[in-house]
């Protein structure tokens, strides 16, 4: 078994685990933190991680564009492209979730809340830079071009969310998920259950990650057979 | 020097080019007149009273003016093989970018500050509280948005045209990237041009300065660094 594939089945397995873990914490340990929301507020325990995770999954684009641009090595576009691919699937999972509970809070489908609103913008943007992709024929062309786009929109990102944050100081905070409960040591459960859900995303991710770059590494060695053999 | 030298020879092409066809800014300054046309009948501009919405309608109208444009800046090089000639050239690739990217934003400046006028006297009720002291940080943040427009429209407006859905990638692209951009320029304007902003408006206005300083210094710099990359041999 290569190495690869210890990591695949290992992060599997942590996945499963851990999510398992947060379930059981999220539906039967932790208290109901704030009455007036109620029950809804539990999907705080997935949702934080979720967001983080997608968050690194388009660092991990980022890190790997700049890989790209600096070796010129094809291996890194792979996995600047699976990293953008998870992003957008915890981005989307990530929106999802956040509509549920936006309904269930305040009444309606969608505020501009500058979280969401700029969690849009980064679900967008990522679709562009397939949209991008699939607009270059040459290998090199297109990896090239998108990785200037995995560098760029990550600066985008990082603006958007702090400038959301700046320029909407009169919004209106309804509620605030705040740290005190963590801290004050009360809510040991939370904490845990939190941390799992967050390992268990980590990890679920980076199975994924392993999953669909091992994909791509097969399918462009079937192409070469294929060419080779002339099929 | 030698760079500046080449700098100044490559914008000078621009705007000979530009002086002689009339091209870019003709299309855009009607494009902008339409839209303020349109912005007429979407909201009744006879009826409603679209000051507290000035900041954001001018600049609705300005990047799509500005995404036009940039779009032919591009189309000439590209068809006529002049691209690839600059690029063979033995000058640095981001002298090639900050030559491309002045010459878009004083296209672009040109188009807006002949807009303004006309859009304050369309939509901003009388009196238009022009004083001196709200021009300046006006015309500022009017600056500082180009930069960003101008700087990431010639980034993207680059790579568009050598794909095969050439100018329709520069908007979808384009637009997620100026956000940051367009979020504070319409805070700038739209105070200063008498709307309201939320919260302290001396406040919003110099964050929103901040904001755009910081986001043309980091982009201007990321962009100019990897465009070699990008465009490749």
């Amino acid at each position: 078994m290569t190495l690869r594939m210890r990591f695949l089945y290992a992060f599997t397995g942590l996945a499963a685990l851990l999510t398992t873990a947060g379930l059981i914490g999220t539906f039967y340990k932790t208290p109901l933190e704030v009455k007036e929301i109620g029950f809804t507020q539990k999907i705080f325990y997935f949702h934080v991680p979720m967001a983080i995770t997608s968050g690194v999954a388009f660092a991990v684009t980022l890190l790997a564009s700049i890989a790209y641009l600096v070796t010129k090595d094809l291996k890194w576009d792979v996995w600047a492209r699976v990293g953008a691919e998870l992003g957008l699937v915890f981005g989307a999972a990530l929106l999802t979730m956040g509509i549920l509970w936006t309904r269930s809070t305040w009444g309606v489908w969608w505020t501009w809340d500058p979280r969401l609103t700029s969690y849009l913008v980064v679900v967008l943007l990522y679709g562009a830079y397939f949209v991008l992709r699939s607009s270059v024929d040459n290998a090199g062309e297109k990896a090239r071009y998108a990785a200037s786009i995995g560098i760029l929109g990550y600066i985008t990102v990082i603006f958007t969310m702090v400038s959301t944050r700046i320029l909407r100081t009169a919004h209106p905070v309804l509620f605030k998920l705040g740290k005190s409960g963590f801290e004050s040591g009360i809510e040991h459960q939370m904490l845990i259950t939190f941390l799992s859900a967050m390992f268990a995303m980590f990890a679920l991710c980076a199975a994924l990650l392993v999953a669909k770059v091992t994909i791509e590494n097969l399918s462009e060695e079937i192409e070469d057979l294929k060419d080779r053999i002339g099929g | 020097m030698l760079a500046l030298r080449q700098l100044w020879v490559i914008l000078k092409k621009d705007i000979l080019l530009e002086l002689r066809t009339k091209e870019m800014i003709v299309s855009m300054l009607l494009f902008v007149m339409l839209t303020m046309v349109v912005f007429n009948y979407a909201f009744n501009a006879e009826k409603n009273d679209l000051t507290s919405f000035g900041g954001g309608l001018l600049w609705l109208a300005f990047i799509f003016t500005a995404f036009l444009g940039l779009n032919r800046s591009f189309v000439h090089e590209k068809d006529e093989g002049c691209f690839d000639g600059l690029l063979l050239s033995p000058v640095d690739r981001s002298i090639i970018f900050i030559a491309k990217m002045l010459g878009n934003l004083i296209f672009i400046s040109v188009v807006e500050f002949a807009a303004v006028p006309f859009f304050t006297i369309f939509f901003i009720r009388y009196p238009y509280y022009i004083y001196w002291s709200r021009l300046a940080p006006f015309v500022l943040g009017l600056i500082l948005g180009n930069i960003g427009i101008a700087g990431v429209g010639t980034f993207v407006a680059t790579l568009a045209i050598n794909t095969k859905r050439r100018d329709l990638l520069l908007p979808i692209i384009g637009l997620p990237l100026l956000m940051p951009v367009l979020a504070p320029s319409v805070i700038i304007s739209g105070a200063m041009m008498g709307g309201n902003v939320a919260g302290n408006t001396a406040e919003m206005v110099s964050a929103s300065m901040k904001i755009l300083v910081a986001y043309d210094i980091v982009f201007f710099a990321a962009m100019a660094l990897i465009y070699d990359a990008v465009l490749g041999e």
